[in-house]
């Protein structure tokens, strides 16, 4: 693939996450700080077609200019860490561990560290603990059915471009 | 490609019951160590006394002589304080409900007693939506 094409691709991504980033914020999430993490989808897809470090650039883009899209330029911070560590995780499984994991788990994992990394940023912003585990369990448990979902998504989309490879070269 | 499910996402779940189990655990440490509020009973301009709020399931009462046959009895919970039952004539002190937060008080003006609650803690704001 040559560079400009990359490029093209990595900006469309990128836009994507980003579109996918500001729409995720028109549903209301069934609890407090529990969200669908769509955007997720996009990071998955760039690490699986182009590699870690195409998927943390991606990532760092879509976390600082999602929060300042969706107008609410405080939440970068919270954004940054789950995404930073939600890509270290799944690129990890991805590129380590890949036979022993299908996408929902790794994605699934992924929800996970992204809560986490939230809930850390929360809890050394307010000075206390209380704030993680008292929130943990109710996000591990929505990170559960969402990371599944963001998988299976995830799996169709680059089921089709290993398609489209395929049939195009 | 086409498997829903393998070995490793076990590890995922399994991962995240232990973070489940251990927020628990953590809530139930950092509840019994953190917990600064103490239940200050006062009658007139006399301290009774300054009570912990009790940590388990069970409740403690406290029963208040002011007094005559004047009492009330105070129960303290781990959710909060509440009057039970008191001889007053208005009962605003029983109909009050439970206190819990640092800077909450209930009052029994005919029998002078102020029951509230101090500590460490957040003060209510202002303009707080009562509970």
């Amino acid at each position: 693939m040559s560079k400009v094409k990359k490029l093209v691709y990595l900006s469309l991504i990128i836009s994507l996450a980003l579109v996918i980033h500001y729409f995720e914020s028109f549903i209301p999430p069934l609890a407090p700080g529990a969200k669908l993490g769509l955007a997720n989808i996009m990071a998955l897809v760039t690490l699986s077609l182009f590699g870690f470090k195409e998927a943390l650039v991606v990532t760092l883009i879509r976390s600082l200019l999602g929060p300042l899209i969706g107008g609410n330029p405080s939440s970068i911070l919270y954004s940054l860490a789950g995404g930073i560590l939600a890509t270290l995780i799944m690129a990890l499984l991805y590129q380590k561990f890949r036979p022993y994991f299908t996408l929902m788990g790794i994605s699934t994992a992924g929800a996970v560290f992204h809560n986490l990394g939230q809930l850390l940023v929360a809890s050394s912003l307010y000075g206390t603990f209380g704030i993680m585990f008292t929130y943990l369990p109710i996000l591990m448990l929505s990170s559960v059915i969402t990371g599944y979902f963001v998988g299976l998504v995830s799996r169709y989309i680059i089921n089709f471009f290993v398609i489209k490879k395929a049939l195009t070269t | 490609m086409r498997q829903y499910f393998k070995f490793g996402d076990i590890l995922v779940y399994i991962f995240i019951v232990l973070l489940i189990g251990a927020s628990f655990l953590g809530l139930r440490l950092m509840g019994s160590a953190s917990d600064l509020r103490k239940v200050s009973i006062r009658l007139g301009d006399d301290t009774i006394g300054l009570y912990d709020l009790p940590t388990g399931d069970g409740e403690e009462i406290i029963r208040v002589d002011a007094g005559g046959d004047k009492y009330n009895l105070v129960i303290m919970t781990n959710q909060g304080v509440y009057i039970k039952e008191a001889n007053c004539q208005d009962k605003l002190c029983v109909n009050w409900g439970y206190i819990k937060r640092p800077g909450e008080t209930l009052v029994c003006l005919p029998h002078r007693l102020v029951v509230s609650i101090i500590g460490q803690g957040e003060e209510p704001a202002v303009d707080d939506i009562s509970s």
